[in-house]
Parts: C-alpha cells; sequence; structure tokens
C-alpha cells in the first residue's frame, strides 16, 4: 500500500468511528433532549467537507481543524462521558460499588447506557484511526520532510488535548471535586403550587435554625423545588444529590418524599422528610417527622368526643397524606363510637361541592370534618359557609387556608409550637405565613443533622441512633429500627379570624403530649 | 486475513456481551428507583 493510499485508508476510517461516535451520542443525547439532540449528526457533514477540503488543498488548517474537532469528540462524548460517564459507571458502580471512584448518576432508561456503551467502544477506533491518519498525513507532508515520523511532535497537540480534557472531566465528575469543607444538605419541597405555603414556612424554619445555630463546621442549605409532579420532583432530587452533592436531605410533603426516598436509599444519605405517609421511613436512611396519620386521629377524635359530637360527615381531597388521615380517622372512630354518617372524597380539580354539602346535611352529622388543599379548601369552606354549616373541623388543613375567615370558630389538630419560636419565626420572616404543620418539624430536623454532623458520628449512623429529641415541636420519639418519629398534635382554634392553640383542650389535660411520648419510647 | 475476520468478530462478541451484561445490571437499577413495570423516561436534564 502506497503511502498515499495508506493515508487515504485511514482518513476513511477516522472518519467512519468519529461518525459512528457522533451517531451514538446524539441517540444518547435524544434521552436528554429530545429530537434536537440528532442536530448533533451534523458535525459529521462538517467533518467530511474539512476532509474534503484537504484532499483537494492539502491546506494544513483543513487537516488541524478536523484533528481539533475529533479530538473534542471522542474527548468529550466518547471517553469522558461514554466510557467514564456511562461504560464504567454501569459496571464499575454495580461490581465495586463501595470503591466510591466511579461516576454516579440517576437512574437512566437502558437505551441511554447502550449507546454510551456503544460511544465509548466506537470512540477508542476514532482514536485509533484518527492517529493513523495524522502519522500519515505528518509523514507525507511537504514541510515536515521524508525524514519526519510519526513521533513528530504535531502530532502530541491533539493527544494532549484528549488527555487532558479526559483527566479533566473525570475530575469534574468526581467527588474530590467538591470535596471542600462545606457540608452541603438539601432541601426539596415544593414553594409553588397548592402546597406552596408549606413549602415556603419550610423553607424559611430550616433557615432560621441553621442562622440559630452556632457551629464548628460550616453547612450550606441548597433548596430543591419539587414542584408539582413526580417528574420535577425527581429533576429536583436528581440535581441535588448527583450535582451538588449534598450529604443528607430534609423534605417535605408526603408526595415528594415517596420519590426522594429511592435516591436517598441508593446514594446512602439520611432523609428526614416532614411527610405523615409512614411507609416513607423505613429506619435506615429515610424517618418521617411529623405526627403519623393515627396521632393526628387519636387527637382528633378525643377533641370531637370532648365536644360531645357522636356522628361525623366526612369532605376530603384525594390526595396520599389525606388519604392517611382519612382512613386513620375511620379505624379511631370505629374504636371510639364516633360514627361515620358520610363520607365523600373529590378531586384537587373540584370547585362545585353544593350537592355533597347537601348530601352531608341529610346525614345530620355533629361535625363535618374537611381536609384539602388550596384553592379547593377555600372554596368548600365559602360553600360550606353559604350553606350555614359552622360546625367544622380539620386535620391540619385549616391551617394552610388562604381565608380563615370562611373558617371562624371551627377547629382543627396541628402540631404542637413552641411559641418562643413562633416569635422568633415571626420577627424574622413577617412575610411569610407561620404554618405550624411544617415549621417546627422543619427546624426540628435541620437541627438533629446539625447535631449529627457536629457530633463527627457517619451521619447516617447518628440518625438512626436518635430516639428522642426535644426541639420546637416538643419531644419527638422514635422506637429503634422504626423510620417515624413520634410526637402528638394539639388541638387549634379560628377565633376572630386568627388561628391559636386550644386552651380549653390543653387545660383539660388529656395528657395527649406525654402519652404518645412515653407510647413511643416503650 | 482470516486472523482479521477473528479479531472483528471478538470485537463483535465483546461489545455484545457488554450490551447484553448492562441490560439486567441497569434494570435491576431502575427497578429500586421507580415502581414495577415502569420505565425510565426521559427528558430528563440531570
Amino acid at each position: 500500500m502506497s503511502p498515499e493510499q495508506k493515508r487515504h485508508a485511514s482518513a476513511r476510517l477516522s472518519f467512519a468511528s468519529l461518525t459512528l461516535t457522533i451517531a451514538f451520542t446524539s441517540l444518547r443525547h435524544l434521552f436528554r433532549f429530545g429530537p434536537p439532540a440528532l442536530l448533533f449528526n451534523l458535525i459529521s457533514v462538517v467533518l467530511l467537507l474539512l476532509l474534503l477540503w484537504y484532499r483537494s488543498t492539502r491546506r494544513a488548517l483543513a487537516v488541524w481543524t478536523y484533528a481539533l474537532l475529533g479530538a473534542w469528540i471522542v474527548t468529550g462524548f466518547g471517553l469522558v462521558d461514554g466510557l467514564w460517564k456511562g461504560t464504567l459507571a454501569v459496571y464499575g458502580n454495580y461490581f465495586f460499588p463501595h470503591w466510591g471512584v466511579f461516576y454516579r448518576s440517576a437512574p437512566r432508561p437502558y437505551g441511554f447506557e447502550a449507546a454510551g456503551i456503544l460511544t465509548s467502544v466506537a470512540s477508542f477506533f476514532a482514536l485509533y484511526h484518527g492517529c493513523r491518519f495524522l502519522q500519515a498525513t505528518l509523514e507525507n507532508a511537504p514541510a515536515a520532510g521524508p525524514t519526519a515520523t510519526c513521533r513528530s511532535p504535531l502530532l502530541y497537540i491533539p493527544l494532549a488535548i484528549i488527555v487532558a480534557g479526559t483527566g479533566l472531566g473525570v475530575w469534574r465528575g468526581s467527588p474530590a471535586a467538591v470535596a471542600d469543607d462545606v457540608i452541603r444538605i438539601g432541601v426539596i419541597v415544593p414553594t409553588r403550587g397548592p402546597a406552596a405555603p408549606l413549602g415556603q414556612a419550610f423553607v424559611r424554619a430550616v433557615e432560621l435554625a441553621k442562622e440559630e445555630r452556632t457551629t464548628r463546621r460550616r453547612y450550606e442549605l441548597v433548596i430543591g423545588e419539587s414542584g408539582t409532579t413526580p417528574q420535577e420532583t425527581r429533576a429536583a432530587i436528581e440535581g441535588l444529590i448527583y450535582d451538588k452533592r449534598v450529604r443528607a436531605v430534609v423534605g417535605g410533603i408526603s408526595l415528594s418524599g415517596q420519590v426522594v426516598k429511592p435516591y436517598t436509599t441508593a446514594e446512602g444519605i439520611p432523609h428526614l422528610c416532614v411527610c405523615s405517609v409512614r411507609t416513607i421511613g423505613d429506619g435506615v436512611f429515610n424517618f418521617t417527622n411529623i405526627p403519623l396519620p393515627e396521632d393526628e386521629a387519636i387527637g382528633w377524635v378525643n377533641e370531637a368526643r370532648r365536644r360531645g359530637a357522636r356522628t361525623v360527615a366526612i369532605l376530603a381531597q384525594e390526595y396520599p397524606s389525606i388519604d392517611g388521615h382519612i382512613e386513620a380517622l375511620a379505624r379511631e372512630a370505629a374504636t371510639s363510637g364516633l360514627r361515620i354518617v358520610y363520607k365523600q372524597r373529590f378531586p384537587a380539580s373540584s370547585s362545585d361541592f353544593r350537592i355533597m354539602i347537601d348530601e352531608a346535611r341529610q346525614a345530620n352529622p355533629d361535625i363535618y370534618m374537611v381536609e384539602a388543599f388550596n384553592p379547593a379548601l377555600d372554596l368548600l369552606g365559602q360553600q360550606l359557609r353559604l350553606a350555614g354549616v359552622r360546625n367544622v373541623a380539620s386535620i391540619v388543613a385549616l391551617a394552610i387556608s388562604d381565608r380563615p375567615d370562611l373558617f371562624e370558630g371551627a377547629w382543627y389538630t396541628d402540631s404542637y409550637v413552641d411559641e418562643r419560636l413562633q416569635a422568633r419565626f415571626e420577627a424574622r420572616y413577617p412575610d411569610t405565613r407561620f404554618v405550624a404543620h411544617m415549621i417546627p418539624y422543619a427546624y426540628d430536623s435541620l437541627n438533629i443533622l446539625l447535631d449529627g454532623f457536629e457530633s463527627g458520628t457517619p451521619i447516617a449512623d447518628y440518625v438512626r441512633g436518635v430516639t428522642r429529641h426535644q426541639g420546637a415541636a416538643g419531644i419527638i420519639t422514635r422506637t429503634p429500627g422504626t423510620g417515624n418519629f413520634r410526637s402528638s398534635p394539639a388541638v387549634w382554634v379560628i377565633a376572630d379570624g386568627k388561628r391559636r392553640i386550644s386552651r380549653d383542650s390543653s387545660e383539660e389535660g388529656d395528657g395527649l403530649l406525654p402519652q404518645l411520648a412515653q407510647r413511643a419510647e416503650r | 486475513m482470516r486472523r482479521d475476520r477473528l479479531e472483528w468478530v471478538a470485537l463483535a462478541v465483546l461489545v455484545l456481551s457488554l450490551l447484553a451484561r448492562a441490560y439486567p445490571i441497569v434494570q435491576a437499577r431502575n427497578r429500586a428507583f421507580y415502581p414495577a413495570g415502569s420505565e425510565v423516561a426521559g427528558p430528563f436534564m440531570h
């Protein structure tokens, strides 16, 4: 084979393997960016034009542009993305899960990972044939003269770019790249949508907890917007864990807590969730910190009985945490002689409740138990008021009503709150509504994590060892091995358009708080 | 020529093995994150 033929052959193979690398990369990126990722294949056309330009003019600029473009493709898409972040990540993390050196990423579709394997194999060919092509070109270049060999220093320029680029790409994706002395803690809640009042209050509460602590180590709170859909929550937790490298997570809202749980489990980081869905807490990495539905139900039924109610009508939105409350309430009512005479669940989009209110009135209940998020909650409150219904009660929901005046005289169970925390919070954040259902638990959850980091104990081990914590929500307890911090709610009333803990209920001395605490400790 | 072909066959077997072995690994990992039967779907940004 003549030198010219050799150069043509290596040029064709170099181009073919680069084209394959680009094609597989574009397939891989289809999963990220959709059909526009296919436009990446236009780079193959550019490479072809550069080769044709070189063949017709022998301009060095053409071949070196081709070489640099090829080096970028081989490095960025072949070696870093396809090999390091794809093939080695899949196999390395599977066969050597505890080494902690391989790139970690969120779950990816098989097609994405397969395209990564193919990209990395094609890039090896591109690297090999690219070097052969450059070598043949340099050997035949007039300026290099007949004695030029593959050891020409020019050949090392693209190779140096590839080695340096690969090293940089690998380093940037490694734990060492973010191994500074700041401990990042993820905060994942929805700060928009129907649960926004809860989420915004949550964020303020953890910020206040961090501000008020004097610590030896430095901490950074990284906020993840969990949005209103599981897809948004996944994007948020993946960003927190795999991009921001948080070392613990505090979150709120059961809907997002259910999505977050498998991520924190897979990555072995603790997750304290202000969530009422019991199964989110596994006692290993995931813990709930809010009264469980049965704790809420016990408190609610006790208060209903104390007020002389014998029958109840339930009008509640379909939602995971509300489902838990309603189921627990039904169980507790059955053992306490409180009869459910009407029960109607409705979707979040409901706006006309008149028929169900009429049906409930026909059952003549002593009390109407309502639970929903806004806007449904306040619409329901308005229509109940128009229908002349005043004997309304709830679990938690009235705490997030934008129109407490609609529920004047109503009562509900919600968290016990340290009044001093409420005063500090309202002074610090006068524009943020104090949501009792979130704030003390968010505040306490962050403090548990800070205690753990400050202690120097591995953080997941520390949280697993906490069975009692006295904080803003009173005493919270956890039976060893379980995933639920338990606490008891207080009874709140709405009077003069304002929410406050009921003095009647607390003064009567049901002893709910200590009873539950003792029960959990046993 | 025969050796060349053998090398290509060996390479093809290696790549296919890599692809085939990756399937259960990826599926097992994804099952931990998603409810049974549901596929990991794009688009995603992280």
